[in-house]
């Protein structure tokens, strides 16, 4: 051997294996590592080398290799397509859920409207409402509210997905491998939620030193990563972001009487992450911190037009930390995998008198073991457990507590009586045990039955605990490479959140809301990354938590009782995905929701419309390497109106100089369709050894001021819509290496 | 609740569309504040049922003749439907003073009625928790009013608080108070000047006022001398005056009102050049 050296991608200085490179008739293949060696090459004369592999400009270079000696080389290929990330290929997840769609980094970091921000795309995904002008809000999925669909980071949910406003994610999108968002029916391992998911995968860290430097309009961030030498499997990343919001909004509020700016609206988030593999051995171990911190505050030195009660401070502090652990054990048929958390939690807000103050405490672990019987029968199964404890502190009107069904882009009454809640200590105690079979009963055949039993406990002072369980059955069938059917029906169950079981906010004594879902669909693979899925869904929800009138005596004290268990709604609808994988140069997707979603608050009430009911929602995208390092792509949404509330009438209230609306039945309006184009540019320039990109990302780009909701005039005589943003162009500028 | 309170933040700091009528400017048949004097019904021993005058500042840029009625509700609550037929059905109407006052008097048979039988009904004053520990704390009474303007019509509600004497005697009505219009000399089209409540000390106790005009443009419906947070506040708001100048003089209205529940209020008109 005379010849030996390394092949590297060009500007990312990825090590690149499987490529065939040779000389004066001789050749070999890189290894893993990107290494080669070739024997026999002649020496004392120039010999010309050449690189030719699949995607990547052809390579040649001269070398003399002097007699008797070895010559160590390194070279660097030149990607057709340049592309920042790393291609992870996996062997196709195990698919327990039959309505799982997953959209890599790649993907979700070029969709146009996302701003560079993957988490937003998953309101690109059929049966994702929008509910948020920038994207990226609240999250309904299925027609159910926000809150019963949860974020899971690596199998644990993240309490705070966005910065302010949905500007940006809370965690890096850098770490992350990629987005599995599952609308619904699915598996045992997931509880207390009766919605849907979206779980959110981070990558395995890089050997090699890589890091990157991004800077828009709102934010800078940055994330260094690499492998400690010393320690074999161990690698390491640090990632930051600030915003600068705060910088350019005191410039421009300078000098207004009206409103001064105590602490200029800011946010931060960090990650540290720690992986250690050790070569050879089925026990892998990582390390997990991440925090995250958003704050504003200012004064009103005038009471609001629309609250005589609202004037002064106006703060707002929301962050929190997590510390996970991670250890994980393959064997040859079994795998157990134990995930544990620590989670503080702030939630600080004063607007005017009213307050809410919560420290959270939270622990939570996660263990989950597999076992493959057969070939033909596989076993999982787990434990659950989430332990928060909140000390909070309220003054508050019952009228701000604003339920799905109520907002309505109004005021709380100002007459409503103020609730002072001294500091007090909540408790929520959730286990959940779950067993799930994967039986293959024909090869291309398999049932998933599964059941969980969740417990829920409250406390301290009033507690109270229920239990449910949870049966599940799942089938695919696989007709051929090219089609595959799906069905799925199943209970879900999701336990009172936000204050719900919690006096004075809600009653101790609710249960869990209880839904069943079912679905039934078909997958087409008719072209080579070509996927074409069609399902149609029904929810059954009942047990709804609700307002009630009702008052009850409770240690000899009468007393609102604020909720209870008497609502009921259903969802149905069809959902259509036509999806081109990313391949060399395009891709995109075509998503469609039919849907129609309802609710009955009380028994003897009439039907009305979910408050984000779609009937229609379109989303078309498309991306295209033009080459040369430009990509564009565009998205385009159409979808209905969300349901409004009329007010049909007003009464004075002298005492507060303010007015009462009357509202007519609840969302029976809806206001106009929403229609968006949303367009992106990418150039990337590859250096030696760091690319540069530069992307300009423009919301709006027809600028149509869709409508967002209602307004009204101080008597409520007048109407007018809310408008959404006008044309927002993003620009940005990320060095990586 | 996270969503709640971030949701009216959101509001609290977006613009409203700005074809919208603003509430300080009086274009139609406008109730402006109503005054109950005494502005709380307190029981002292040995002084018989309490009663209050209530008077209506209602107002109509048109100069058409305004009556008020008023009604003693029948429901015992501080947070009324705004559907509630009140004058109507569920109210006992009250015996007119003038054009838009009236008088609340608790001796009055039909009231006693009432108020006996809400007694008797399981405790509709306090849920059950007894009649003399709700007057300790205060019983909001309701009252409805309607204020009629040729076909105009606007319905509203005053809540007053009844009360034993546990807290200290009835409070009081603001004192009487003026609006400065600018320095006091001509004002011009489109010229911007300040209006200020006068007289108001640093030492007083937390105020709100209210401004209207039946031309030009008020900067802030409200202004506060102490914000509910405890931060002292500029009083004066920014008028700007109409252009043209309009036929008629601009009626400009001030309300204060205290955390008693007491209310003032004072008129003045701008002559424009």
């Amino acid at each position: 051997m005379n010849l030996a050296g390394r092949i590297r991608e060009r500007g990312t200085r990825r090590k690149l294996s499987g490529i065939e490179i040779s000389a004066a008739g001789r050749s070999a293949f890189t290894d893993r590592e990107g290494r080669f060696e070739l024997r026999g090459v002649p020496e004392g004369e120039p010999v010309e080398i050449v690189v030719a592999a699949p995607g990547y400009e052809r390579f040649t270079a001269r070398e003399t290799i002097p007699p008797g000696q070895k010559l160590e080389v390194e070279y660097r290929l030149q990607a057709l397509y340049s592309s920042p990330f790393e291609a992870t290929i996996e062997g196709e997840r195990e698919r327990t859920e039959i309505s799982r769609t997953t959209v890599s980094k790649e993907e979700t970091e070029r969709v146009p409207g996302a701003q560079g921000d993957s988490l937003k795309v998953v309101e690109d995904l059929p049966g994702v409402a929008r509910t948020s002008p920038i994207g990226g809000g609240a999250l309904v999925i299925r027609g159910s509210k926000p809150g019963d669909s949860v974020v899971y980071l690596d199998g644990e949910p993240i309490p705070l997905l966005y910065h302010f406003a949905a500007l940006s994610s809370t965690f890096n999108p850098d770490l992350l491998e990629a987005i599995d968002f599952v609308p619904g029916n699915f598996s045992s391992r997931y509880g207390d939620l009766t919605g849907g998911l979206v779980e959110v995968r981070t990558r395995k860290l890089r050997e090699e030193p890589h890091g990157y430097a991004n800077l828009n309009l709102l934010e800078a961030s940055a994330l260094v990563e690499g492998a400690i030498p010393e320690v074999p499997g161990l690698s390491v990343a640090l990632a930051g972001r600030r915003s600068y919001i705060d910088y350019i909004l005191r410039a421009v509020l300078s000098g207004n009487t009206d409103f001064s700016l105590t602490v200029a609206p800011r946010y931060y988030d960090a990650q540290l992450r720690v992986d250690w593999r050790p070569p050879d051995n089925p026990h892998s171990f990582s390390l997990l911190a991440l925090t995250s911190d958003d704050a504003l505050g200012f004064v009103l030195n005038r009471p609001t037009e629309q609250d005589p009660n609202l004037s002064g401070s106006i703060d707002a502090e929301t962050g929190f930390q997590q510390i996970r652990l991670k250890h994980e054990w393959h064997g040859d048929r079994a795998s157990i995998t134990t995930v544990g958390m620590y989670e503080r939690l702030l939630l600080s807000f004063d607007v005017g008198v009213n307050n809410l103050h919560l420290l959270g405490h939270d622990t939570y672990m996660r263990n989950t073991a597999t076992y493959d019987l057969s070939d033909a029968f596989s076993l999982a199964g787990g434990l659950d457990i989430a332990n928060r404890r909140a000390e909070v502190s309220a003054v508050f009107r019952q009228s701000f507590l604003y339920r799905e069904g109520e907002y309505n882009n109004q005021f709380p009454r100002p007459d409503d009586a103020l609730v002072h809640s001294a500091p007090t200590l909540y408790t929520r105690f959730s286990p959940g045990a779950w067993v799930e079979g994967r039986i293959h009963v024909l090869p291309d055949l398999s049932l998933t039955p599964g059941v969980r039993l969740d417990l829920y406990r409250y406390g301290p002072t009033e507690p109270h605990s229920s239990w449910t369980l949870s049966p599940r059955l799942t089938a695919r069938w696989e007709t051929s490479e090219q089609l595959a059917l799906k069905a799925g029906i199943g209970l879900y169950s999701e336990g009172a959140r936000n204050g719900d079981a919690a006096y004075p906010f809600g009653n101790p004594a609710v249960v869990p809301e209880r839904a069943w879902q079912a679905t039934l669909g078909a997958e087409v693979r008719p072209l080579p990354g070509v996927f074409i899925s069609a399902e149609g869904f029904y929810k059954g929800l009942y047990d709804l938590i609700v307002r009630t009138d009702a008052v009850e005596t409770v240690g000899g004290v009468t007393r609102a009782q604020i909720l209870d268990n008497a609502g009921i709604g259903r969802v149905f609808g069809l959902e259509l995905l036509v999806r081109k994988e990313l391949t060399e140069r395009f891709f995109g997707w075509v998503a469609y929701t039919l849907s129609r979603s309802d609710r009955i608050d009380r028994p003897g009430e009439v039907r009305r419309l979910f408050d984000f009911d779609q009937t229609h929602n379109l989303t078309l995208i498309a991306s295209y390497k033009l080459g040369r390092g430009w990509q564009i792509g565009g998205r385009l949404r159409v979808i209905s109106g969300n349901p409004d509330t009329p007010v049909v009438g007003a009464r004075y209230l002298a005492n507060f100089d303010a007015y009462l609306p009357i509202y007519g039945a609840t969302n029976s309006l809806r206001v106009p369709t929403f229609h968006q184009l949303d367009v992106r540019v990418d150039k990337t320039w590859t250096f030696e050894g760091w690319m540069l990109d530069a992307y300009l990302d423009v919301l709006n780009a027809y600028n149509h001021r869709s409508i967002e909701g209602s307004a009204y005039s101080y008597d409520f005589s007048q109407h007018a819509y809310f408008e959404g943003l006008p044309v927002v162009p993003t620009l940005g500028l990320k060095g990586s290496f | 609740m996270r969503l709640a309170l971030l949701a009216s933040l959101i509001v609290a700091l977006c613009g409203c569309p700005s074809n919208l009528e603003e509430q300080s400017h009086v274009s139609k048949l406008r109730v402006l504040a109503v005054r109950a004097d005494p502005p709380e019904l307190v029981f002292e021993p040995d002084a018989g049922a309490p009663a209050a005058t209530l008077t209506a500042l209602a107002v109509e840029p048109g100069d058409a003749s305004v009556t008020v009625q008023f009604a003693l509700c029948k429901e015992i609550t501080g947070t009324p439907s705004p559907t509630l037929p009140c004058p109507g059905d569920a109210g006992i109407e009250l015996p007119s003073t003038g054009p838009v006052s009236a008088r609340l008097d608790l001796a009055e048979p039909s009231i006693v009625a009432f108020a006996s039988a809400a007694q008797l009904d399981g405790g509709a004053f306090d849920g059950g928790a007894g009649i003399a520990r709700a007057l300790d704390e205060g019983v909001p009474l309701l009252i409805g009013f309607t204020a009629r303007a040729d076909a105009q019509r606007l319905d509203g509600f005053l809540t007053l608080a009844l009360r034993s004497n546990a807290k200290g005697p009835a409070g009081s009505n603001p004192d009487p108070i003026d609006l400065m219009i600018g320095d006091g000399g001509t004002i011009s089209p489109r010229e911007v000047v300040r209006l200020e409540p006068v007289p108001v000390g640093p030492g007083d106790p937390p105020k709100v006022f209210s401004f209207f005009a039946t031309a030009g443009s008020v900067s802030s419906l409200r202004s506060t001398n102490r914000t509910v947070t405890g931060q002292p506040a500029p009083i004066w708001v920014e008028w700007t005056a109409p252009a043209p100048t309009p036929a008629a003089p601009v009626r400009l209205w001030v309300v204060v009102r205290d955390e008693q529940g007491g209310t003032a209020w004072a008129e003045r008109s701008a002559h424009l050049q």
